[in-house]
């Protein structure tokens, strides 16, 4: 905590020498607000839900995260506003986020509601104040259907009155799964889910490369709704195009490896050094058979 | 002894000719005279202030070097843009010197030039100590030395530093063969000497089995054959190869396919220069005038002539033809050598260690021995600082511009270190020139007696 | 909440924790079966965790925290690289103002000397009567890398992601390296980095994290393979808040800055995406797209730049 608040002031310290802020280079101590704990809910493949909590606080007038920050997770709320369940208590790292799953010991209180209430406490430290935060959110799942050719359906239903039922305007992005991101499918960023809670787009990424067999992964995503949190489903299907890594990489080349040096020239490397060093070994022995004359004159003498 | 020479050729006779007219009476001299006028001898007051001062100016550069290990390559100057600096230059410099000892031995004994022969032993040992500088060096200017090694467990022969590590090495041993070799008849000689010297024990172990028996010299002269041969190539590619740490980067200034032979002409002419330097040195403090002659001077000083204008003309090539086009990357990089922030020692380096010398060395008079080692030593100062020219201001013309860094590191100046290392090494290899020079005979006592009986026998 | 307290390794598992929920799921199958991804090995240590809908399912440790760590990858594997990936980036010239939020969080992350930078941004401009723009440069990654071709001891090497690493346990500090790249990309630790601290001086060095900086060994930008075998983005694109770096694997034929996902030859080819110097025949994995239709004025970027 000490060391990143110290980080966070040299850096803000440089960035104000480098002319880098409007501020000016006065302010001998950084000014420190409180910190803020922001929890966000995430559902994978409907199956799995996890929390993630970030730290923050305000210096100089800028959000920066706080590294270090043992922040408890309980699971909704008893009559006195307190906390019952512990889900899990979380260190923030460098960049102030933790996460966290639910444990099996906390079945019976989630089976027993639709909705739930995240609380995200923090004791008093010598940095900040105890703080507290909430976030609730309502059982849903996402779901695709790629029935129809190259046509992706997604629907969004929530968990309502014991069944699942359709929810309207719910905005879902639809992509495809690559690094660090999700390709869209089509023209349109982002969806909205009609009465019946589906929504539908084209696919329009023809081409693309798949996996080995021509698979892709589509992806659903619902993002940081307010009532839903994140959710988010994949599925493979084999809309790409045959892929087959080259694996002709480790050729011989003048920028391979100590082991893949071109052929001619290891040839012509070692043909020089050999006949020249066999000159060498020649002349010393020579030098030796001088030698052993010397001695056999010697010897007669 | 004599028959041990075969073939004697018009060329011998003619320069016996020479000798017999020039200012030195080689006839009068008896093999005792001889024998005793090359002897080792002791350092005199002027030798011992020499000595001393070297070892001082090499335990400064010792100081300076532990320094950098204990620090690392932050006590130089070298920063990221000029990440190669006078070490580097400094390492170029050794391996060209180095060349001369194939070229007075090698290349002047091939070519059947037998007035050279007294100064064999000056250009081998220079030879040698060059070399083991230059590998020194190269060694002072890694980040890690301690990982040397792995050259030898990770060496990838794609890389021009394996290439130039076993040429040198390579080289190292041919030129110490080379110097060993001619040396062992002169054993026998000093072995044979009434006083016993403190390095006795040293003679006899190197050479107390040279009887001079008719068979021994009949293979001692075909080693020194082979080795005559063998070292022109690697020679040749010492230097070539060093170029290639050069010409195989995209590098204004160094992105050249003459760099090859740019460097090795530029080499002979510093080899040269620095045995004229050495021919004097020996000559007057060693008392050798009869032995180095106003002739040797006098051919030496052609052959400089001979290849500072073949420098000369490699360096047109260097220059002028980049300057003709003015490729947007070089400009800035022949702008500060022509006109800018290098030019004083650019056109110091031109004038002083090329154009000079060589206008001095085309009049008779400019080849007798005081002129020729004023030219010698401004050749060899003037190439110290072109291998510099040749490094730094190249590594400080980038193809993007230099940003983001601090503004020292957008120059380059040698630090006290760099400065004390270098020069240290220079000390060093003077040092062992030096002291090869009191142990060993520098002229070659056998191959002057041969000579002089071959005279005596022409007459 | 001292995290000087927290060794690297903790520090490193926490930061990774979010990642690797995300990479267990990118499977064919259920996300948290064995082998879901390629990349992480099941540890055979089982949690019981809660599903959505309120059952108990099985996870298997290495996927999730406290200990989410991808199996420690060896010296050998780092040369290797990462199998069917060809990673590149794309950096749009039209959207750089000279911020260098990418240089601190790269800076930053590597550890990078204080006096250093992997990243740089460059005010170009051309000729006489063209127009000025910021340029950032990373390392290229060239396909015929200079830099690898020079190296004594196999101490920078390319691999077949197409990343060029560099083993800082192994460079002998003879900056040949540096002399042969054209881009002027590697930087020399000339000191001990004055960013390590002593203990984490003693930690291993990784190939792919490039941390600990080394006394006496080139460092250069590595592309940050570590962050994309957990399906993340490297520093300086995460930094830049104008979403200036794209990054992707060409095998996908896709890059992202995390906000924007385009298809790679499209993106090339709508905006004439090109390659820095490929005359020279490195052929760069990094494409620049031409300052066009520029979101900030070049004076924009004065303020910040210092030379
Ligand atoms: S940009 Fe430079 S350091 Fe990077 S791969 Fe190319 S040559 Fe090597
Ligand atoms: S400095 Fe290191 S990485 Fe660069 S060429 Fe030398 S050994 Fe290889």
């Amino acid at each position: 905590m000490k060391r990143n608040i110290i980080n966070n002031c040299a850096g803000v310290l440089f960035l104000l020498l480098s002319g880098l802020t409007g501020f000016r280079a006065t302010a001998k101590e950084s000014e420190k607000g409180p910190l803020k704990i922001s929890i966000s809910y995430f559902s994978l493949d409907n199956r799995l839900p996890y929390l993630a909590v970030t730290a923050k606080c305000k210096i100089d007038g800028k959000f920066q995260p706080v590294g270090g920050a043992s922040i408890k997770l309980y699971l909704d709320k008893d009559s006195t506003g307190k906390g019952i369940g512990l889900i899990a208590t979380v260190v923030t790292g460098e960049k102030g986020k933790a996460t966290a799953d639910i444990p099996a010991s906390l079945e019976k209180i989630w089976k027993a509601s639709t909705n739930h209430t995240f609380i995200a406490v923090t004791d008093k430290t010598k940095d900040f104040d105890e703080t507290n935060t909430e976030l609730s959110v309502a059982k849903a799942r996402i779901t695709i259907d790629t029935a129809d050719d190259k046509n992706v359906v997604a629907t969004f239903t929530e968990f309502k009155d014991n069944q699942w039922v359709a929810v309207k305007g719910v905005e879902i992005k639809m992509g495809i799964k690559r690094l660090g991101g999700e390709l869209q499918i089509g023209e349109e960023q982002s969806y909205t889910t009609d009465s019946l809670g589906k929504v539908k787009g084209e696919f329009k990424k023809l081409g693309m490369p798949g996996d080995k067999t021509g698979n892709i992964i589509l992806v659903a995503k619902v993002e940081d709704n307010d009532a839903y949190g994140s959710l988010r489903i994949e599925k493979t299907v084999p809309w790409g195009v045959k892929f087959t890594a080259n694996d002709d990489f480790f050729t011989r080349a003048l920028w391979g490896s100590q082991f893949h040096s071109p052929f001619w020239l290891v040839f012509m490397a070692y043909s020089i050094v050999i006949g020249v060093w066999g000159t060498i070994i020649y002349l010393i022995f020579l030098i030796l058979k001088i030698k052993q004359l010397g001695k056999e004159e010697e010897k007669l003498s | 002894m004599e028959n041990s020479i075969s073939t004697k050729n018009d060329k011998q006779a003619a320069s016996a000719a020479t000798f017999a007219n020039g200012r030195r009476k080689p006839d009068a001299l008896t093999d005792e005279q001889i024998i005793s006028d090359l002897l080792p001898r002791k350092f005199g007051k002027l030798g011992m202030i020499w000595m001393g001062i070297l070892v001082v100016i090499c335990m400064v550069g010792v100081f300076a070097y532990f320094r950098q290990l204990k620090y690392g390559l932050v006590v130089t100057n070298m920063r990221d843009y000029a990440s190669w600096g006078i070490y580097i230059s400094n390492f170029v410099f050794f391996v060209a010197i180095s060349l001369v000892g194939s070229l007075i031995t090698a290349v002047l004994r091939l070519t059947g030039v037998h007035w050279s022969t007294p100064l064999t032993r000056i250009a081998e040992i220079i030879a040698v100590s060059a070399i083991t500088f230059a590998a020194i060096i190269i060694i002072v200017d890694m980040g890690r030395p301690e990982r040397f090694y792995n050259l030898f467990l990770f060496g990838r022969l794609q890389s021009p530093i394996i290439w130039d590590v076993t040429v040198i090495t390579t080289y190292f041993f041919i030129s110490i063969l080379l110097l060993y070799i001619p040396l062992l008849p002169d054993m026998k000689i000093l072995l044979a000497t009434k006083e016993k010297t403190a390095f006795y024990k040293l003679y006899r172990f190197m050479g107390s089995f040279w009887k001079g028996t008719h068979l021994q010299f009949r293979i001692s002269k075909k080693a020194i054959n082979i080795l005559c041969i063998a070292i022109v190539p690697v020679a040749f590619s010492i230097h070539t190869v060093t170029s290639w740490l050069f010409a195989t980067t995209y590098r204004p200034g160094w992105d050249s396919t003459n760099f090859g032979p740019y460097f090795i002409s530029g080499a002979f002419l510093v080899g040269s220069g620095a045995v004229t330097v050495a021919m004097y040195v020996f000559r007057k403090y060693y008392n050798l005038k009869n032995y180095i002659t106003y002739d040797h001077f006098d051919r030496m000083g052609k052959i400089v002539v001979m290849l500072g204008l073949l420098y000369l003309y490699f360096n047109v090539n260097e220059y002028l033809i980049p300057a003709f086009k003015m490729k947007k990357p070089e400009e800035g990089f022949l702008d500060s050598l022509f006109v800018g922030e290098f030019a004083p020692l650019f056109w110091a380096a031109i004038l002083g260690g090329m154009i000079i010398p060589i206008i001095v060395l085309l009049f008779k008079k400019g080849r007798h021995p005081f002129p020729m080692f004023i030219c010698g030593i401004m050749i060899v100062v003037g190439a110290w600082f072109k291998r510099y020219l040749i490094v730094t201001p190249t590594l400080l013309h980038p193809f993007l511009p230099m940003h983001n860094v601090p503004a020292s590191y957008k120059h380059y100046f040698p630090s006290w270190e760099e400065w004390a290392i270098a020069m240290g090494s220079l000390a060093g290899a003077l040092l062992v020139v030096t002291i090869f020079a009191r142990i060993f005979p520098i002229i070659p006592i056998q191959e002057t007696l041969i000579e002089q009986h071959e005279k005596e026998h022409n007459k | 909440m001292d995290i000087n307290n927290t060794s690297r390794k903790e520090f490193l598992a926490a930061m990774v924790t979010s990642g690797l929920v995300l990479a267990g799921c990118s499977s064919k199958k259920t996300p948290f079966e064995a082998g879901a991804d390629e990349l992480v090995k099941p540890s055979g240590e089982k949690v019981k965790l809660l599903s959505v809908d309120g059952e108990v399912i099985e996870v298997d440790k290495a996927f999730l925290k406290p200990v989410p760590q991808l199996p420690a990858i060896t010296n050998s594997e780092e040369r290797k690289g990462i199998p069917g990936k060809k990673f590149v980036m794309v950096i749009d010239l039209s959207r750089c103002k000279n911020l260098r939020k990418c240089q601190q969080a790269c800076n930053h992350m590597h550890q990078v000397h204080s006096d250093l930078n992997w990243l740089k941004v460059y005010p170009m401009n051309e000729g006489e009567h063209t127009a000025p723009y910021w340029q950032p440069t990373t390392c290229m990654h060239c396909d015929e890398p200079p830099c690898v071709k020079v190296c004594p001891v196999d101490a920078t090497f390319k691999r077949q992601d197409g990343i060029v690493l560099i083993d800082s346990d192994r460079c002998i500090g003879c900056r040949f390296c540096m002399a042969a790249c054209p881009y002027s990309i590697r930087v020399f630790n000339w000191e001990k980095p004055d960013t390590v601290s002593e203990e984490l001086c003693g930690q291993p060095y990784s190939c792919e994290t490039s941390v600990p900086q080394k006394k006496g060994t080139v460092g250069k930008c590595d592309f940050c393979p570590d962050m994309a075998r957990k399906n993340e983005l490297p520093h300086c694109v995460v930094a830049c808040p104008n979403g200036t770096f794209f990054y992707g694997d060409l095998n996908e034929d896709s890059v992202t800055n995390g906000a924007e996902t385009f298809r790679f030859s499209d993106l090339i080819k709508d905006k004439a995406g090109y390659q820095l110097m490929d005359d020279l025949g490195t052929k760069p994995s990094v494409y620049y797209l031409p300052p066009a239709a520029r979101n900030f004025p070049f004076e924009k970027g004065m303020e910040i730049d210092k030379g």
